[in-house]
């Protein structure tokens, strides 16, 4: 929690920015020294991946509305467990349920699922973030409990999978640590925007909505893949399919030499990318220094396919290591990433990250491996554009289409122009929850749990009344 | 084979979420103990050289996510293991119902020439913890892995280090034979043998 004043200078500072991507520009730019978002960085993540509008008038309806949700959520989904009224299960109070009945109908069945889930979260949460000593209280490990059950319930098919609780822990961390206590004081009247924003009452709620926002993009990483349409070639789940990928195509284009060296030595990429990509590489850097990555990335691509290059670029950084590893050494090295040294703090994986984004091809690596380096990788003979057609497989049997083709005119390229999307998957689901449109929530993936969920919870009740 | 190339050995460490597979890893290479490792994500690694019969191998541990289902891994990774740890906590008895299935999923991801003699090892962690929250005894863990092939079972302490250091002295001879087997298998299809000097096995607690 932050005194008035000290999120006051903050918040001047804050409002020296005309738009998001203002902002974002000053975050990219400021890497080597602080975040702007030092401070105030719960509001900027708001802005980055929930809040449509950089205009602090805009804010209230979708605050206001993005807590009604949570709130809501929590009272039909904890309600049971916390009070022991499992009539909020099953709305029939004349027709009593045997509790030693099996089978999904049974309230009390259902209840022991939820503690179940429950105490499956708790086992990760007693040892999540263990130096840390914010995370050792009571308090903030029922509130991480809170966020994830509920989330898990309302994503029942795939249900709590391990690592959510670490993307979950520094968002706590960061919106609790910038809440702002105003009590009694005179306030100026802009200053009601950023209080509103930063409220104090709403630490749990704004967690979950963060969390739903980085998850609405993250969740693939974290399917199993059974039973999904995303199963790749050899039934690999999404999450081998997108290391492969990162591997055997981006990498490959940027830095063959790396890519068949990693492949010779048969290091399978899902090993370490795994833990890199579904943590948003939360255990490869220390805490202060990934919540400024974050910055980077939330404001630059909510949607997160920077990840993937934020790994290649990772590689190239120590892949002059890497290519006189033995396997051993290669994972060792892999699974305890070295820690980055001023100036290249791990935030600089983000700007290299949209550099490789834009050359995704030989010179774009050469060019950031001789950045930290200032070694140029050694040309590559065989699959040099003037000598030999890209579609000709290497020497080494490595299958054709994983040759990098050079590709000045990228078409990635035309992804600096994005932009964040005008209305986040959060708003909409407000919204969609709000009127009870269902359908048009599917567009975010969510379809099918809040319809089940609303199968199973009579779910439009609490809203009618706000119609 | 007479060659004295360098032998590498791989090891699997499976078993559910919290029952101590990174603790135990890490008593055995480093010699330490914490109450507060993380949870595992995805796979973790660990190296350590010994010697069997006079003869320097390097064991490439695998540590695995206790949540981890097979597919999230994929297949590549459990080839060529050379033996496989299944993992339980003898407090709690769920893990111990699970262990078939780990054992079963392995044998079908790994595929191994020979599934009915590929070497697995017990391990029934947590012994520290007070005799009355114990859920498995050792007589049903060990009818359990006479069963499945004479297993070899140990009872440990992770926090303790009791009989970690055993146990991996036969994981590490096992995984050898089963190295050695392989090679051979061709002209020795299926013949290597599991059991072990009886006062290795078992506990000794």
């Amino acid at each position: 929690m932050r005194s008035l004043q000290e999120s006051r200078q903050r918040w001047k500072e804050f409002n020296a920015y005309n738009s998001k991507d203002s902002l974002k520009d000053d975050i990219l730019r400021k890497q080597l020294t602080s975040s702007p978002c030092d401070g105030i960085r719960s509001l900027c993540w708001k802005l980055f991946l929930y809040l449509p509008d950089f205009a602090p008038p805009t804010w209230s309806p979708v605050l206001s509305s993005s807590r009604d949700v949570f709130t809501t959520l929590r009272a039909k989904l904890l309600g049971p467990l916390e009070t022991g009224n499992i009539g909020i299960y099953d709305g029939d109070p004349d027709h009593p349920i045997d509790p030693l009945a099996e089978g999904p109908s049974n309230p009390w069945s259902k209840l022991r699922k939820d503690e179940e889930l429950r105490r499956e979260i708790i086992q990760d949460l007693e040892r999540c973030m263990p130096d840390h000593d914010y995370f050792r209280s009571e308090k903030v490990q029922k509130q991480m409990l809170d966020v994830l059950f509920v989330y898990c319930k309302l994503n029942a098919d795939m249900g709590y999978r391990q690592g959510m609780h670490e993307i979950v822990a520094p968002i706590l961390w960061v919106v609790d640590n910038d809440a702002v206590q105003a009590d009694f004081e005179e306030i100026l009247e802009n200053e009601k925007y950023m209080l509103e924003a930063l409220d104090p009452a709403y630490v749990e709620h704004d967690t979950f909505s963060l969390f739903q926002a980085v998850m609405h993009s993250a969740r693939p990483w974290y399917e199993l893949g059974e039973d999904s349409d995303d199963i790749g070639e050899k039934g690999n789940s999404p999450i081998v399919e997108k290391s492969r990928m990162i591997h055997e195509d981006l990498l490959m284009a940027v830095d063959p030499q790396l890519a068949r060296h990693l492949k010779e030595l048969e290091v399978l990429p899902q090993v370490f990318l795994i833990r890199w990509i579904r943590l948003l590489f939360g255990r490869e850097f220390p805490f202060d220094q990934l919540l400024v990555l974050w910055d980077s990335l939330f404001a630059e691509d909510p949607d997160f396919t920077l990840v993937d290059y934020i790994c290649v670029a990772m590689l190239l950084r120590i892949r002059w290591e890497l290519l006189e590893f033995d396997y051993s050494m290669t994972l060792t090295l892999l699974l305890r990433y070295p820690q980055p040294k001023h100036p290249n703090l791990p935030a600089t994986f983000v700007s290299d990250a949209i550099y490789l984004r834009n050359h995704l091809d030989l010179s774009g690596g050469a060019y950031i491996i001789s950045k930290y380096s200032n070694r140029t990788p050694a040309p590559v003979p065989m699959l040099s554009p003037a000598q030999s057609p890209p579609t000709s497989p290497s020497r080494r049997g490595i299958r054709s289409s994983d040759s990098p083709v050079r590709r000045t005119m990228s078409p990635i390229a035309g992804q600096t122009a994005r932009t964040i999307p005008s209305s986040s998957g959060l708003d909409r689901l407000v919204n969609d929850l709000a009127k009870g449109v269902v359908g048009r929530s599917k567009g975010w993936g969510l379809g099918k749990p809040i319809e089940r969920l609303m199968e199973e919870l009579q779910w439009n009740k609490p809203f009618e009344n706000e119609k | 084979m007479t060659s004295r190339k360098k032998v590498l050995l791989k090891v699997i460490i499976l078993g559910d979420s919290g029952v101590g597979k990174t603790s135990l890893m890490n008593q055995y290479v480093n010699k330490k103990f914490s109450a507060s490792y993380k949870a595992t994500i995805g796979a973790d690694f660990l190296t350590k050289e010994v010697l069997v019969d006079d003869r320097l191998v390097t064991m490439q541990l695998w540590d695995t996510a206790g949540q981890e289902r097979f597919q999230s891994l994929g297949v590549a990774f459990y080839r060529g293991a050379d033996c496989c740890v299944l993992v339980y906590d003898v407090n709690n008895a769920k893990s111990f119902d699970m262990l078939d299935s780990w054992r079963d999923e392995f044998l079908i991801q790994a595929s191994p020439n020979f599934p009915e003699s590929f070497p697995f090892v017990v391990l029934g962690n947590k012994i520290d913890v007070e005799e009355s929250k114990r859920a498995i005894s050792q007589k049903r863990a060990m009818a359990f892995c006479q069963s499945k092939g004479n297993i070899p079972y140990f009872e440990t302490s992770a926090k303790e280090a009791i009989n970690v250091e055993q146990a991996f002295e036969v994981i590490a001879r096992n995984a050898l034979a089963q190295e050695e087997s392989e090679d051979f298998s061709d002209d020795f299809p299926g013949t290597i043998n599991i059991n072990l000097d009886n006062d290795q096995s078992g506990c000794a607690c």
